[in-house]
């Protein structure tokens, strides 16, 4: 069970990228809610949102990963990651799938164009290659 | 265990009060005695040893023997506080127990040993008793002590007058013996049957099987002679390993006239109903995890959340279907929801209320104590002990008071003499009362000292440079105690061990901030100095003022807002670059939060609303652009990955299930103090006062 799991991806797309995350750090995948912006706080932080009664931050994905803003669509998606016992939100632009890769690679210095550290490796299944966000990195550092 | 230890404290510092009443040795001695038998029953060998040499003295005092004098009594006092530390570490690891305790064990051997003593005897075996407990050994006391209470004592005197036998009768268990504390029962009937059992010890009716591991001594008043018994026990009772029987020698002094001790038997019986009924109290609580309270009141939050949803879904629907009955009775249930959510907020808000004598009753020991080390005479004055309050308010404001209170009595009360030579009673007042009022709960520290003298405030704040002396030519009395929350500032000369390290005030006051309450001064020269802190009854509910700032709702703590104005916007004026409203005669710093939030400011509005804000001693008035109304709303914390933004004290979730940030009108500001234009170190509000002059 653990190793499936473990080998268990959500691929989600941002500014036409497909990237993914490892699916145990997905708490939940929930549509656009109304976001409460915290002024004076971290720059890519979005803000914040009602979930279920508990405040969640939201981080701008495109923002921290230095890529065009998000336009809001049909498709815009918030993913809610579990990480340091806190649930913490980002946006993406669609979410396709939850995958397997038969192989990772390490990340390359530079993933279409956004800095190498930010992943964890590159997923391959198949003919694709797919960036696994290194969620750590992404939301701390 | 806390609680006896704080039991120990409050008599023993009445001892100190009123002198040798057999009452409060009586509870002195219960006190010691209940730890001893807990602390024993934990296999916490130290405290135990502690306990007994204190019961002994307490003993001697008890038979007057000794005299309760000061020595004796601060040397109480120490074995309270290592009482107290052998707790700490007991609670941190038990294995290792750092804690020495032999310099308090001689403090006490030293007081026994001082008076002649009639009954060496049993002193000796006392102290031997002592070491073989260091040891670790199990052997037991040679002659037994009973707990006895007075009416215990009298029935052993009256037996002993009427020529009757007092005997120990210690029996041991056979090792494999099952249900030793039904034997002991059993033991306990069949010598009631021979004679009267006046104790037994350990209690076989309250203690579990665990405890009966040695002897068991029965304390029995009978006319057989003691070899009898032993024989009858051995050749009639099972599973006894051995008896020993031996008299008893009591240690009330036998000059004491009988009359006297039937008095005082009258106030034991007095007693005993009240412990009794103290007892049956304990058993109707219950203890609960502070976590679990917490996770309630979030519960809790966000059904008030809900409420408020339901209700407003219901209005909606009600405009829509106006014909619909079905609406009708979702608005009735939705009534009925809201009414049962607002009973059991406010129920589980009392859960979360303690009585502030948690707080009060460690004042007495910390006045007493500071009014030695400073040769000072100072009455203590608690009210309102009973007044509730939230728990963690509790916690947050002991820091604060006990500074306050180490204020008072180093700063504010004078010495005897000087007192005397001003024409007041030598001994000072410290008065510290809590009470209710509305939905606040306000503490008051009081003393009759020499006040807080104004010139001397305003030299010393010129002399740390705090502020400028032009600016102290034209500070009012107001404004000069305000300069005592200052930071930096301390008016003692001497830096005393009590207090006057420079952190003083100003940390009391950021505590109280923090809490969302207000400090106030009132002093007199020569007269003394009251404070007067106001705090709201709990933290994790407040009323809100709902507001907008561009189209972004934010809340402001009601407690905070001191009125709310509206004003043509041709009235607002620039002083060096500040905008200003004057508002009944004062003069009030503008802020605008949308230059700070790069949102856009309101334009061509004819009036604006000002919210006047106050944070203790300052003033400022906020612009927003649309007042929504007052509300509950529960307090959530924005969580750790955001941090703290200096501005917000945390966020509310509002009846659309949106969410609002809760503004934190001292980091409001603050964080606009910091970007003020003029003034490199000056407070802004008292920079505006100052051009309102000019």
């Amino acid at each position: 069970m653990n190793e499936l799991s473990d080998n268990q991806y959500v691929v989600f797309e941002i500014a036409d990228g497909k990237y993914a995350i490892k699916i145990s750090d997905v708490y939940e995948i929930i549509k656009m809610k109304k976001i409460t912006v915290i002024h004076n706080s971290k720059p890519f932080l979005e803000g914040v949102i009602n979930l279920r009664g508990k405040i969640v931050p939201i981080v701008n994905l495109h923002k921290r990963l230095e890529i065009e803003n998000y336009t809001l669509t049909k498709t815009t998606r918030v993913i809610i990651l579990k990480s340091r016992d806190e649930m913490v939100g980002v946006i993406v632009d669609k979410v396709n799938q939850v995958t397997g890769f038969s192989d990772i690679q390490p990340p390359p210095e530079a993933v279409a164009g956004i800095d190498g550290n930010y992943f964890d490796g590159l997923g391959i299944s198949g003919e694709s290659v797919i960036g696994i966000l290194k969620i750590e990195k992404v939301l701390y550092e | 265990m806390e609680e006896q230890l704080l039991l120990l404290e409050e008599s023993i510092l009445e001892l100190e009060r009123c002198g040798e009443n057999p009452d409060i040795i009586q509870k002195i001695f219960r006190a010691a005695h209940t730890l001893k038998g807990s602390s024993s029953a934990m296999g916490f060998e130290k405290m135990k040893i502690l306990t007994h040499e204190m019961e002994n003295v307490l003993d001697k005092i008890r038979n007057h023997r000794l005299k309760a004098t000061n020595p004796v009594i601060n040397v109480l006092f120490q074995c309270l506080d290592h009482l107290r530390l052998l707790k700490d570490d007991f609670l941190t690891d038990r294995k290792d127990i750092r804690t020495d305790i032999s310099t308090v064990l001689d403090g006490l051997k030293r007081i026994l040993s001082e008076e002649p003593d009639p009954d060496k005897i049993s002193d000796c075996s006392k102290d031997m008793a002592v070491e073989s407990m260091v040891q670790e050994t199990a052997q037991e006391d040679q002659t037994m002590n009973f707990m006895l209470d007075l009416e215990q004592q009298i029935q052993i005197e009256q037996a002993a007058i009427s020529g009757l036998n007092i005997f120990v009768c210690e029996i041991r268990l056979a090792q494999d013996s099952v249900m030793k504390s039904a034997r002991a029962y059993l033991l306990l009937n069949y010598f009631n049957q021979l004679g009267t059992v006046v104790q037994v010890e350990p209690n076989i009716l309250e203690d579990g099987d665990d405890l009966i591991k040695n002897a068991i001594n029965y304390l029995v008043i009978t006319q057989m002679d003691g070899k009898t018994i032993e024989a009858k026990v051995i050749n009639e009772l099972m599973e006894v390993e051995s008896v020993k029987v031996y008299p008893y020698h009591w240690n009330i002094s036998n000059q004491q006239p009988l009359a006297d001790v039937t008095v005082k038997s009258k106030d034991g019986g007095n007693e005993n109903p009240k412990a009794v009924d103290t007892e049956r109290k304990v058993n109707h609580t219950v203890r609960v995890d502070v976590e679990r309270l917490e996770k309630m009141m979030d519960l809790i939050g966000e059904l008030v959340i809900e409420r408020t949803r339901i209700t407003q879904v219901g209005n909606v629907l009600h405009e829509r279907y106006a014909a619909d009955n079905t609406i009708e009775d979702l608005i009735g249930i939705a009534n009925q929801v809201s009414r049962v959510t607002n009973k059991l907020q406010e129920i589980v808000l009392k859960t979360r209320m303690l009585p502030i004598k948690q707080l009060f009753g460690r004042f007495p020991r910390l006045v007493r104590d500071l009014a030695q080390t400073l040769d000072k005479e100072v009455e203590l004055i608690v009210e309102g002990e009973e007044t509730e309050l939230d728990k963690t308010i509790i916690e947050d404001i002991a820091d604060p008071l006990i500074h306050l209170i180490r204020n008072a009595v180093d700063h504010g009360i004078e010495t005897p003499e000087e007192r005397s030579r001003l024409g007041k009673s030598p001994t000072g007042t410290l008065k510290i009362s809590a009470f209710h009022q509305e939905n606040h709960i306000i503490i008051t520290v009081q003393d009759d000292g020499r006040g807080i003298d104004l010139e001397r405030v305003k030299e010393t704040a010129v002399k740390k440079q705090i502020i400028t002396p032009q600016e102290a030519a034209s500070l009012n009395e107001h404004e000069i105690i305000a300069l005592i929350f200052r930071s930096g500032f301390s008016t003692s000369i001497a830096v005393s061990d009590v207090s006057g390290r420079g952190v003083g005030m100003d940390v009391v006051k950021s505590h109280v901030d923090k809490l969302n309450g207000i400090i106030e001064v009132e002093t007199r020269k020569g007269e003394g100095t009251k404070f007067i802190i106001k705090l709201p009854l709990t933290l994790a509910i407040l009323t809100g003022l709902l507001v907008k700032i561009s189209d972004e709702t934010y809340a402001l703590p009601l407690s905070n807002v001191i009125e709310i104005v509206r004003m043509p916007e041709k009235e607002i004026k620039t002083v060096k670059g500040q905008a200003i409203a004057v508002i009944r005669d004062k003069v009030l710093p503008l802020v605008w939060l949308h230059d700070h939030f790069n949102v856009p400011r309101k334009e061509n509005a004819k009036n604006i609303f000002i919210v006047v804000l106050g944070v203790a001693e300052k003033r400022l008035g906020l612009v927003v652009d649309e007042l929504l109304g007052n509300q509950e709303i529960v307090v959530k914390p924005m969580g750790s990955y955001i941090g703290k933004v200096e501005i917000f004290s945390g966020a509310t979730i509002l009846g659309d299930g949106s969410v609002a940030c809760i503004l934190d009108v001292a980091g409001v500001a603050k964080t606009v103090g910091n970007k003020r234009v003029i003034g490199a170190d000056d407070d802004l509000l008292y920079q505006w006062h100052l051009n309102s002059r000019e």
